[in-house]
């Protein structure tokens, strides 16, 4: 749905220098409530430097960030997952020599602070919401399955379900649907649009494809060179004269 | 189904070790005792290696503090022998917990290189505070925890210890928290995404590691009731390693299976053979070649155990 007018993540004035080359150019980024946000761009206009930045696993030459109104600019990659934002990478972050189960079942363990807990039983624990994770992302008759074995596909899927595990309130997806066949890719993207909708989930996703971008986005950011050069709906950026030619028009001619 | 098999392997290795012990003339019945206390050494690493990807480099650092602690608070500070053992584990405690803080500064790689530098450090003290320690001579007459009379008794003292820290190990890797500790193997940085401080994780990781092996260096100062600088040596530290990679790192008793393996032949082979440490060096390239992941490895451990 669209946003609710609550600013839930913003940068401000963001910039990113690698050694002289500056990734991302003084950006002003505003992510409302309940959203589902498309950043798109070429390759090298500063996306995932972006989504590094805002979780602190790069840290900015200048600039801040705020999530819902709070300075996050230096807080620990690990505290501001704890605050909610959830982040899936370009290349799934998995543990590839676990079960699928026991993937989902970590980040369980964490989000209920049993991190330290050494006098449990381990093994089943949190099986009732695993399984409930493992039915929305459609994994469930893969639980026992090594996650490094999984398909491309079905791998995104399930670091989608580990970060839902965490309960966040923002999810930041790195090209969900890259390397994954269409019809898979609309899988994916149907999974998270509905995640939006029930789990009232503000999303932010980086993407190739326009199609997806169209589909699915409520609103579209474009990035070039670094720089945020304009924020609207589909339709707007369709019609965005400047966009087309610096961007859609390298796909589409 | 998955938690008996351990159970009872556990039980029967118990039951032989216990009947071997009583029955074996006096000379190599001490092997099955030191079998126990490197088996513990050996799993203390493990918890590190095996579960939670850290490479401790230098663990016989930890094993001797414990011994040294031990031995210096009952022979140079005349202390009883049971407040000896409990300060002995409080001031292994701090030490570690400091040690630790300062080897997770970095990345991986730094707190392996750390670790090892730390024992390289805490050898040259113990060799270099003669007064203190004796210096490259050590010092005996540590007395043993005579809970129960004769070597048997001893045995039977070290059996207990060994087998509460094992359960308490078993506990520690089987709970949530152990759970974890496969996560960080496979992905720190996914931990850290999942909002853990990883960095803390691993501390407190390696000072339940650190603390058996200095439970294990005191059980080793009281049996050869003395304490010399080669229970921190390097080579300790590497063969620790070793038993893990002969056992298979992947399961819960294989660095166990390593150790015994490792006593068995250093103490029957020095015996015959000069060069005992190169017949274990040939074991080690058998079983990583051979065994792929130790002998009872597999990669999640097939065995169960």
């Amino acid at each position: 749905m669209k946003g609710t007018g609550q600013v839930i993540l913003s940068t401000v004035n963001i910039s990113k220098d690698f050694g002289s080359l500056r990734a991302v150019d003084r950006v002003d980024l505003q992510i409302e409530e309940g959203e589902v946000r498309a950043i798109i761009g070429p390759n090298g206009a500063g996306k995932s430097t972006l989504l590094d930045i805002v979780t602190n696993r790069s840290h900015p030459t200048s600039g801040r960030s705020y999530f819902r109104g709070s300075d996050i600019t230096h807080l620990p990659s690990y505290a501001i997952a704890a605050l909610g934002v959830g982040r899936c990478f370009q290349i799934s972050k998995l543990f590839a020599g676990l079960s699928v189960f026991e993937n989902v079942q970590i980040a369980c363990i964490s989000k209920a602070g049993k991190v330290y807990d050494i006098f449990s039983g381990g093994d089943r624990v949190f099986e009732s919401e695993v399984n409930g994770i493992l039915e929305a992302i459609g994994l469930k008759a893969m639980a026992e399955a090594e996650a490094g074995y999984l398909s491309y596909g079905d791998q995104r899927r399930l670091e989608i379900g580990i970060t839902l595990a965490m309960k966040p309130s923002l999810l930041l997806l790195d090209e969900p649907t890259a390397g994954v066949s269409r019809a898979e890719g609309h899988d994916l993207m149907r999974l998270v649009k509905s995640l939006a909708v029930d789990q009232n989930l503000t999303i932010v996703f980086i993407e190739h494809d326009m199609d997806m971008v169209f589909k699915y986005a409520d609103k579209i950011s474009v990035m070039h060179l670094g720089r945020l050069m304009t924020t609207g709906t589909p339709d707007e950026i369709r019609r965005n004269a400047m966009v087309r030619a610096v961007y859609l028009g390298e796909q589409v001619a | 189904m998955i938690h008996n098999k351990p159970l009872i392997f556990g039980a029967l290795v118990t039951v032989l070790l216990t009947i071997l012990a009583a029955f074996l003339p006096e000379h190599r019945s001490e092997l099955i005792t030191r079998m126990l206390i490197m088996a513990l050494f050996a799993t203390s690493i493990n918890m590190q290696v095996g579960r939670a990807g850290m490479m401790p480099l230098g663990q016989a650092q930890f094993f001797g503090l414990g011994a040294y602690a031990f031995g210096l608070l009952c022979v140079k500070g005349g202390l009883p022998l049971s407040y000896s053992f409990l300060l002995a584990l409080l001031i292994s405690l701090v030490a570690i917990a400091i040690i630790g803080y300062l080897c997770l500064r970095g990345d991986s790689l730094t707190f392996a290189l750390l670790h090892l530098a730390f024992n390289i450090l805490l050898v040259t003290v113990a060799a270099k505070w003669i007064s203190l320690t004796e210096g490259d001579q050590g010092f005996t007459k540590v007395p043993r925890l005579d809970l129960f009379p004769g070597n048997f008794g001893f045995y039977l003292f070290v059996l207990l210890v060994v087998l509460g820290c094992y359960i308490l190990i078993w506990m520690i890797v089987n709970s949530p928290f152990g759970k974890v500790m496969q996560g960080l193997r496979e992905n720190e940085e996914r931990i850290r995404f999942l909002g853990i401080y990883s960095k803390r994780f691993q501390l407190v990781i390696f000072v339940f590691s650190s603390l058996f092996a200095a439970v294990a260096g005191i059980l080793w100062a009281m049996m050869q009731k003395s304490v010399f600088i080669t229970y921190m040596s390097l080579i300790l530290s590497a063969e620790g390693l070793m038993m893990c990679l002969i056992g298979g790192m992947s399961s819960f008793f294989g660095p166990s299976i390593g150790a015994a393996i490792v006593v068995v032949v250093s103490t029957l082979a020095s015996t015959y053979l000069e060069q005992w440490q190169g017949l274990l060096g040939l074991i080690i390239i058998v079983c990583v070649l051979g065994f792929r992941g130790g002998i009872l490895g597999g990669k999640r451990g097939t065995m169960g155990l």
